[in-house]
């Protein structure tokens, strides 16, 4: 059995010559450390898609139980600015992309310039959330025992902002996660970590930032257009 | 020394990485798609199409598109090994489980309370309780931050 | 092979003479390390902590019950420790005991890995484990908690107490548990030995692949319940709450869309212990090995389709209620195709009984027990009767320590040689097992039988017919501590004796865990090492042996 085996040498990492710095010691190359991170990942979406269908089914069924109040409660939310933070999203998803693409090529400026794009959109989507929570926040239009609103007609139309809020706070929380991870990335290819050797964390948190996109795709439709 | 065909496929032996295409084409072509598909969506939702229930599944047909476009291009699922695609596509078996079988019961409970619907819409079986408008805190509402001692002590309740 | 041969420079092949015990020791060398072996035993240490305190409670409450009214406590802490042993036992020790514990240790080995594929994550999930485990504890002792360890609506929502913070405990065990899940699946997919093919991998990594794959999938939902429900308690978002809306049915599909999976992860690693001990004591290769394989996986699958079956007397339609039980029957076939591969192994084996083995035995008793007293429960008929009734807890009791803690006791004498290469004392480990299979068949059996008459479950106060059932099933739980007791000192007591060292391969199994020394080396394997022969092929595996120690 031994003479087939591969010394890697014992605790000592000795072997330097075709080791590069990012490669932990337990993979064999960097290609398996790479499809082992990605199935990682992938893994991770799963939970995250797990997570959000509870808050869908809990809108479902509210929703089937009380579609007046939910009609109705929506109207008071604004389309246009939900139409722009889609837009928003979809745009920062395509520099994500852009970026993953670009550090695969080893084209790193381009890349760098991507991801701060993806920065600042997601920058963006959260700014036009503050104007919108903001709004609601004025009206009383909130979650449970919050609302307040004076011209409240429909029973039960609470029950459709305690969804919206608590929808679009979780959403919102990946959102903001996702800008630190990307910032930290920003840092992270400024000190020159990334090139088509090793663009991994980039490749991992791109697929990140498209499930949130993915999840916002759901949401834009049930809270803003329900009628 | 047979050596399995399939799990030396765990030890790659390139040591460059795969993904060196340029997609750039692709991904213009996805974003664009994608805005075309979310004006449908904002027009669909003007549109009756006869209930409530049919529009709200338009809407969704629409948004599980859109989310198969950015999966499959955007998070290249299209050119990558089947198992990241058999593990996301897992998830959704499951989504789709939890939530049938939640509404199967929800939706039968009819056999058992049997009563008339009270709004347009809801669903035979189920009488909503009149609903308030507001949510008026019930005496002696939980106090949102537990853990405290003595406040627990007072608050338990009696057996 | 020449591709695999050149990947890599070969350096200076050295044999240390240090094991993963003995380099780098020192407290932050062993808070900060990253090894999946000295993980596993900090977890190990961690979980039977948990479980010793656990277990006392649980004492506590069979001593309480010996009379009908007030023993030793009062209600209000009765309730408590009732909660507390609820939570303590399913949260942090069932749920991560095999896995957690025996999974790290073992698993990359038995792949042939230097480690997991996320060291740190695996790092972090411990402390994470450790953070929910004080956060819930806490809750519980704090706060006072007594919703047993359902927590159901409208009682949790509307309670003050430390519910919050056992929500936000139970989160943070909820990813430390996620981390281990993601952690083995991409260990097994990605960092096999070469010549490791899915089915010459042993049986346990099979178990734990199906076991992951629950926690991947499961485990949110009761993440984002757990956030609901402190929603719901902040701000009454009425989603669980009948006056405003919603249904409190809701939160219980929310709560076993998890909790009824999560059985399968305490259970499923159980049988995956069980799956190594039964072919090497019966010295024969595994009978039907793809069978048990697959099975595990189907067990899994199927596990999330009859979360149903714990709410049928709470209001759900009784349509649901017959699929539900339908589909709970279905489980009973995987698990049966388990049992009978085992029985067939052991069928004209030559069985030696060792400790692991007759832990097995048992397992296969009791979780025969348990097992089919779950199909009474399937049956919506008999469930309407015997709900919430000590026949439950008798249930869960055979199916959660017969099946999952007795298999974790099988695999712990089974792996303790590697974990520290010490044997344990075979004739105290027999006696343990003998105290522990009669003093739990003691406790338990007098509640099936008060349960079936109609005794509840967690009631403080009891009728006086139900006394006698009540004391011989506390003198039963006393047997079984002095069981448990004498087992810790057969496995314990050893570590400090030098004549107690065990060899590389004491029971003469055939997977790779046991080619390397005992204790292992720090990174498992000198070479990446090549498999040649199926994990049950243990002729094959002692030719090997033999002719590494003539060259």
């Amino acid at each position: 059995m031994s003479d087939l085996a591969i010394p890697v040498g014992g605790q000592a990492h000795t072997h330097a010559s075709h080791h590069p710095k990012h490669l932990q010691h337990h993979f064999h190359n960097s290609a398996q450390q790479f499809e082992a991170s990605k199935i990682g990942m992938w893994l991770f979406l799963v939970t995250e898609i797990l997570l959000f269908s509870g808050l869908f089914l809990a809108y479902f069924i509210l929703q089937t139980r009380h579609p007046q109040a939910f009609i109705e409660a929506h109207h008071h939310l604004d389309r246009s600015l939900g139409v722009l933070n889609t837009i928003v999203l979809l745009v920062s998803s395509f520099t994500m992309v852009m970026a993953v693409q670009s550090s695969a090529l080893n084209r790193i400026k381009p890349a760098l310039v991507y991801l701060y794009a993806t920065f600042i959109l997601g920058g963006v989507f959260m700014c036009v959330k503050y104007i919108e929570y903001s709004h609601k926040i004025h009206d009383g239009l909130l979650l449970g025992n919050l609302f307040s609103y004076k011209g409240a007609s429909v029973p039960g139309e609470y029950l459709f902002f305690s969804m919206y809020f608590v929808m679009t706070g979780i959403h919102g929380i990946h959102i903001l996660v996702g800008m630190g991870v990307i910032a930290y990335l920003i840092w992270r290819t400024h000190q020159g970590m990334y090139s088509s050797a090793y663009y991994t964390p980039i490749d991992l948190t791109g697929l990140y930032w498209h499930l949130v996109d993915m999840i916002w795709i759901f949401l834009f439709p049930l809270l803003y257009l329900v009628s | 020394m047979s050596v399995d065909n399939e799990a030396m496929e765990t030890i790659p032996h390139h040591g460059e990485e795969v993904h060196t295409h340029n997609h750039t084409k692709w991904y213009v072509a996805n974003i664009l798609t994608l805005f075309v598909l979310t004006a449908i969506t904002v027009l669909a939702a003007g549109v009756n199409f006869g209930s409530n229930t049919v529009n709200l599944m338009i809407a969704m047909a629409i948004a599980t598109v859109k989310a198969s476009l950015v999966a499959l291009i955007f998070m290249h699922l299209l050119w990558e090994r089947g198992m990241n695609a058999i593990i996301f596509l897992s998830s959704l078996f499951f989504v789709a489980l939890f939530m049938s079988f939640t509404f199967f019961d929800l939706e039968t409970r009819a056999k058992i309370e049997p009563s008339t619907p009270s709004e347009p819409g809801v669903s035979a079986g189920y009488q909503p309780a009149p609903l308030p408008i507001y949510v008026v805190p019930p005496k002696g509402s939980p106090e949102p931050t537990g853990g405290d001692p003595a406040k627990a002590a007072e608050g338990s309740p009696a057996h | 092979m020449a591709e695999v041969l050149t990947q890599r420079t070969p350096a200076a092949v050295h044999q240390p003479e240090g094991n993963f015990l003995t380099e780098n020791t020192g407290l932050l060398n062993w808070m900060f390390t990253v090894d999946h072996k000295r993980i596993g035993l900090m977890y190990f240490w961690t979980i039977m902590t948990m479980f010793f305190v656990g277990g006392v409670l649980a004492l506590v409450l069979r001593t309480e019950l010996l009379t009908p009214k007030t023993t030793i406590v009062s209600a209000e802490v009765y309730n408590q420790l009732f909660t507390l042993h609820g939570v303590i036992m399913t949260f942090l020790v069932l749920v991560p005991v095999i896995p957690a514990t025996l999974g790290n240790f073992v698993l990359p080995m038995m792949l042939g890995a230097k480690d997991v594929a996320f060291p740190r994550l695996n790092l972090l999930s411990y402390y994470l484990y450790v953070f929910g485990a004080l956060l819930a504890v806490g809750a519980i002792i704090g706060g006072g908690l007594d919703t047993g360890w359902t927590f159901y609506t409208p009682y949790s929502s509307t309670i003050s107490g430390g519910v919050s913070i056992m929500t936000m405990g139970a989160f943070v065990l909820g990813f430390s548990s996620i981390l281990t899940g993601v952690n083995f699946i991409a260990t097994i997919h990605r960092l096999r030995a070469p010549g490791l093919s899915w089915y010459n991998m042993p049986l346990f990594v099979w178990g734990m692949y199906a076991t992951a794959v629950i926690q991947v999938l499961a485990t949110p939902v009761i993440g984002i319940t757990m956030v609901l429900l402190l929603m719901e308690r902040l701000f009454q978002v009425g989603i669980f709450d009948a006056s405003l809306g919603g249904d409190p049915v809701l939160f219980q599909h929310f709560f076993w869309f998890y909790s009824h999976p999560v059985v399968y992860i305490m259970i499923l690693p159980g049988m995956a212990c069980i799956s190594e001990v039964i072919p090497t004591f019966s010295h024969k290769p595994i009978f039907g090995y793809k069978a048990v394989a697959w099975s595990s996986v189907g067990i899994a699958v199927v596990s999330f389709f009859v979360w149903g079956h714990h709410m049928f007397v709470s209001g759900q339609s009784e349509f649901a209620g017959a699929i539900f039980s339908f589909l709970t029957f279905v489980v009973a076939i995987p698990s049966g195709v388990k049992v009978w591969n085992w029985l067939a192994t052991m069928y004209r084996g030559s069985i030696s009984l060792g400790a692991p083995m007759l832990y097995a035995i048992a397992f296969l008793l009791l979780f025969g027990i348990g097992g089919l007293t779950g199909l009474f429960l399937a049956t919506v008929a008999v469930d309407v009767h015997l709900h919430d009734t000590y026949f439950i807890v008798a249930h869960f009791h055979y199916v959660m320590m017969g099946g999952t803690l007795i298999a974790f006791f099988a695999g712990l004498h089974y792996w303790w040689p590697k974990m520290y290469g010490r044997m344990y004392n075979e004739f105290w480990a027999a006696m343990g097992c003998l105290l522990v299979f009669l003093g739990f068949n003691g406790t338990f059996i007098p509640q099936f039988i008060v349960g079936s008459r109609g005794m509840p479950r967690r009631y403080y106060n009891y009728l006086d017919q139900f006394q006698f059932l009540h004391v011989a099933s506390t003198i039963g739980s006393y047997v079984l501590a002095i069981g448990l007791v004498t087992m810790a000192a057969a496995l314990i007591v050893p570590l400090f004796r030098k004549r107690y060292d065990a060899p590389n391969n004491p029971w003469g199994a055939a997977s790779l865990e046991w080619t390397v020394s005992s204790p292992p080396p720090t990174h498992n394997f000198h070479h990446v090492p090549v498999v040649t022969h199926g994990p049950y092929d243990f002729k094959a595996a002692r030719r090997l042996e033999q002719m590494e120690s003539h060259s």
